[in-house]
């Protein structure tokens, strides 16, 4: 393997296939930076090309897109508060709030350090143990998946800002827009208020630029409108704002490996995805960090979190996919299609039909990491350069590219209206004190807790014990309880922190 | 001769009106760019097919053919599009079997089959019954036996017609299959790998990896005849049971276009389903490419759409009025 292995680098290195590597991390890097077009959407476009391009020439360009365009997503989300992909959405919390205090070129690098260190971790277990995590991951059925979700819903505690009710009730929202569309099971449209374009769901990245990113530019809008804050980020205040210190990566190393670790193992379940692995990633930053009321001001370590978690992904995917023929998520289903133009077929039959595909996939793979980071060091003066802009300028330019984005994915403009709708609500769940995150995390969940919960119901002809039935279910059962119970612990020494505080002053005012 | 010397006049008269396209559309066809929508998002398998094909039958038309996709709505939104464009020929757009002939009895949908001009089907889905290897079950009759003994199976399935071709095996044996819905059509093989339900009903171009490896065993193709990738696997009928399923790529363009017009249309079409390169990619994507005239294509839709109603209502699921 490692031999052949060289060979991939050779075959890489080689301009013909090189010149294809760099076109698509750089597409991938733009596009996902700009709010509202997607890697995903390059990756849709680039698929009917590949039949011209030799298999290396199309994998590359391909695995090239979509690393530069998970991390793309992160550098809109940093340095104007929008995330510019859904993956990015947990990165806007921590690394908006750097920007703002001038450090947002230190927190572009550390989600190109975090992001680099993830992909990289998730091509080694790749490379090295495909076959057997794919087969574990086969153990996931209905049941499992079910309480998977059960546990994932807890997130929502931790990202729900001051007031957990207010958390649940942003998650009960994300859980009843994600009911809208066909029931799977009837297949019956529901919730569509008679829009047959409604009966496929709300799309996911149209309700996140709406309740994410377009929110976000009002609220910004309506503070700069009044004078609160400045048209413009502020300027690195000390020299060190720009760069990453090697002691700033060294201190979030440990929440680099956990996410590394999250971003796999969603990355090797199919079906999930790297949005809900960087929320995920995040959340359990948060809580075995010592300092979790960091998180959400400005914490570098939020930002190494989420975005290690969502960039493993991107070489987890290939795991089911080449060990199984199985998909990991939207991008792995699409590349199904450029596989099978190269007359390949996905899964463990590769390995034999074309080693040399296999090997080149992987020295594509990472590659595109050691790119990623030229690439961004040529462009992050410009980057940076954009987010000092005065917001007049970037905000219009932000909103039109919601607007186009949106609209060219369905070309449909009752896309424009959800979004403005769920811009609306973003906007005041914001001014309510409620996150819209709770929401997004609601409704990514929502479909997979649905979709599992009534499957395993048929499987098991309607008995509530084949959700105890497996040590996968019991885990994720007493690993939901854990974390309950950490959650409402940090609430109780809050209020009881809170209550000494004001006991205190009391006291001062009494004596 | 008169049309021809009619033809000139008005050509005349429009180019001193300076509508000159107006005119000459009304003898070309067609002198601009012709727009494809897909009903389906981009990269999946109609999207590639649809695109590889009209690139092919630009060559006949001598015109660009813009394809741009409408996704959404189970398929049907880029269907509906399609019915409110102008029936000039310039406007066609692909529509799959399902949003017209299934959907509809699920959904309100502002069009029935009657509303479109089909120019050509150009490829077919062919489905299979599978199992995991390690089962025991090997035909058909296996299957029922097993459903039978163990008070009822589950399979795995996703979207439709797939499940009517169990509920159809269900009604003729009196035995109960549990149809565990799935969202994309490879999540079937997950389910089938992992253990979690019996068997699957699928598009036998998602079994092809797993039946090459072995891990999956087709038991039945739901085809006329045996399919040449899968030459050891025996059809239904073979195995006494009357059953075939199929579903199709057709494209169409709203009703009402020229009878010229639409001809130039088809014949291109149907010459560039001859396209090597077309064929090429579609034997690649394990897609059958079968030709079929619009007309056999508007019969297959009409004949599916009387019995999806049928099966969907045995299958107790309510169908609209």
């Amino acid at each position: 393997m490692i031999e052949l292995l060289f060979a991939g680098f050779a075959t890489i290195l080689d301009p013909n296939n090189f010149l294809f590597l760099v076109l698509g991390v750089s597409a991938g890097l733009i596009l996902g930076a700009i709010p509202g077009l997607t890697a995903t959407m390059a990756i849709a476009l680039i698929i009917p090309l590949t039949y011209y391009m030799t298999p290396v020439q199309a994998f590359t360009m391909i695995m090239g897109a979509f690393n530069g365009g998970t991390f793309g997503g992160s550098i809109s989300a940093i340095l104007i508060g929008t995330p510019g992909t859904p993956a990015a959405a947990a990165t806007v919390s921590d690394g908006f709030k750097l920007a703002l205090q001038g450090k947002a070129g230190k927190a572009v690098k550390m989600a190109l350090a975090a992001s680099v260190s993830g992909c990289l971790f998730s091509c080694v277990v790749l490379i090295l143990v495909a076959e057997p995590i794919a087969r574990y991951a086969l153990k996931f059925g209905p049941p499992e998946y079910t309480v998977l979700m059960v546990f994932s819903l807890t997130i929502i505690g931790s990202a729900s800002g001051d007031s957990i009710l207010k958390g649940m009730i942003g998650g009960i929202f994300g859980l009843l827009f994600g009911v809208v569309g066909l029931d799977l099971f009837l297949s019956v449209p529901r919730f569509t208020f008679g829009v047959n374009y409604l009966s496929s769901g709300i799309n996911l990245i149209v309700m996140l630029i709406g309740a994410l990113a377009f929110s976000e530019i009002l609220v910004q809008l309506e503070s700069v409108a009044r004078g609160k804050t400045s048209g413009h980020l502020p300027p690195p205040a000390e020299k060190n704002d720009s760069i990453l210190l090697f002691k700033e990566y060294k201190e979030s190393f440990r929440t680099i490996v956990r996410s590394a670790f999250l971003g796999c193992g969603i990355g090797a379940l199919p079906g999930l995805g790297p949005t809900l692995a960087a929320y995920v990633g995040y959340d359990m930053a948060k809580r075995n960090s010592k300092t979790p009321e960091k998180f959400g001001t400005g914490c570098l370590e939020g930002v190494a979190a989420a975005e290690t978690a969502n960039n493993a992904v991107c070489g987890a995917n290939l795991i089911p996919l080449l060990a199984l023929g199985v998909p990991g998520d939207a991008v792995a289903a699409i590349m199904i299609g450029a596989f099978m133009i190269q007359g390949l077929t996905p899964g463990p039959l590769i390995f034999r039909e074309a080693p040399d595909v296999v090997a080149g996939l992987y020295a594509g793979l990472i590659l595109s990491n050691f790119l990623l980071v030229i690439v961004t060091f040529v462009f992050i003066r410009g980057f940076t350069k954009l987010g000092q802009l005065p917001t007049t300028v970037i905000f219009p330019a932000v909103i039109a590219f919601c607007f186009i984005g949106v609209y060219g994915m369905g070309q449909n403009s009752t896309d424009l209206w959800i979004m403005l709708f769920f811009a609306a609500i973003g906007y005041v769940m914001v001014k309510f004190g409620y996150s819209p995150s709770t929401m997004m995390i609601g409704f990514i969940l929502s479909p997979l807790f649905e979709e599992n919960f009534r499957q395993s119901l048929i499987i098991s002809k309607n008995s509530y014990t084949v959700f105890f039935s497996s040590y996968i279910c019991i885990f994720f059962w007493a690993i939901t309880a854990y974390s309950l119970f950490t959650i409402l612990r940090a609430r109780f020494r809050r209020l009881a922190a809170l209550r000494a505080l004001e006991e205190a002053e009391e006291n001062a005012a009494a004596g | 001769m008169y049309r021809k010397t009619m033809l000139f006049s008005v050509l005349g008269v429009g180019a001193m009106l300076c509508l000159p396209s107006v005119s000459m559309a009304a003898e070309s066809f067609p002198t601009h760019a012709i727009s494809l929508t897909v009903n389906y998002g981009g990269g999946g398998g109609t999207d590639v097919s649809a695109r590889i094909l009209s690139k092919a039958a630009e060559k006949y038309l001598k015109v660009p053919i813009s394809v741009s996709n409408r996704p959404g709505g189970l398929g049907t939104t880029g269907v509906i599009d399609l019915k409110g464009k102008r029936p000039d020929g310039y406007n066609i757009g692909v529509a799959t079997y399902a949003p017209l002939a299934i959907v509809p009895h699920q959904m309100s949908v502002p069009y029935t089959p009657a509303d479109f001009d089909y120019i050509l089907s150009y490829a077919q889905y062919q489905y299979g019954i599978a199992v995991n290897s390690k089962s025991e079950i090997k035909t058909i009759e296996d299957l029922v036996a097993a459903a039978r003994k163990e008070g009822g199976l589950t399979y795995a399935a996703s979207g439709y017609p797939q499940p009517f071709a169990m509920q159809r095996i269900a009604e003729m044996k009196k035995v109960k299959f549990a149809h565990v819905p799935v969202k994309g059509g490879s999540e079937v093989n997950v389910q089938l790998l992992g253990g979690h339900v019996d068997a699957t009903c699928a598009i036998l171009g998602d079994l092809i990896p797993l039946y090459k490896t072995g891990e999956v065993r087709l038991i039945a193709v739901l085809t006329d005849e045996r399919v040449p990738f899968m030459p050891d696997v025996p059809t239904a009928k073979e195995q006494g049971y009357d059953l075939t399923l199929y579903s199709y790529m057709a494209i169409a363009a709203p009703k009402g276009v020229p009878k010229d017009r639409l001809e130039v249309l088809r014949k291109a079409y149907a010459e560039a389903h001859k396209d090597s390169e077309f064929r090429d990619v579609m034997k690649k994507l394990n897609i059958p490419a079968v030709y079929l005239d619009g007309e056999e294509f508007r019969k297959r839709v009409e004949a599916g759409y009387a019995d999806a109603k049928r099966d969907l209502e045995a299958m107790g699921i309510s169908t609209k009025k």
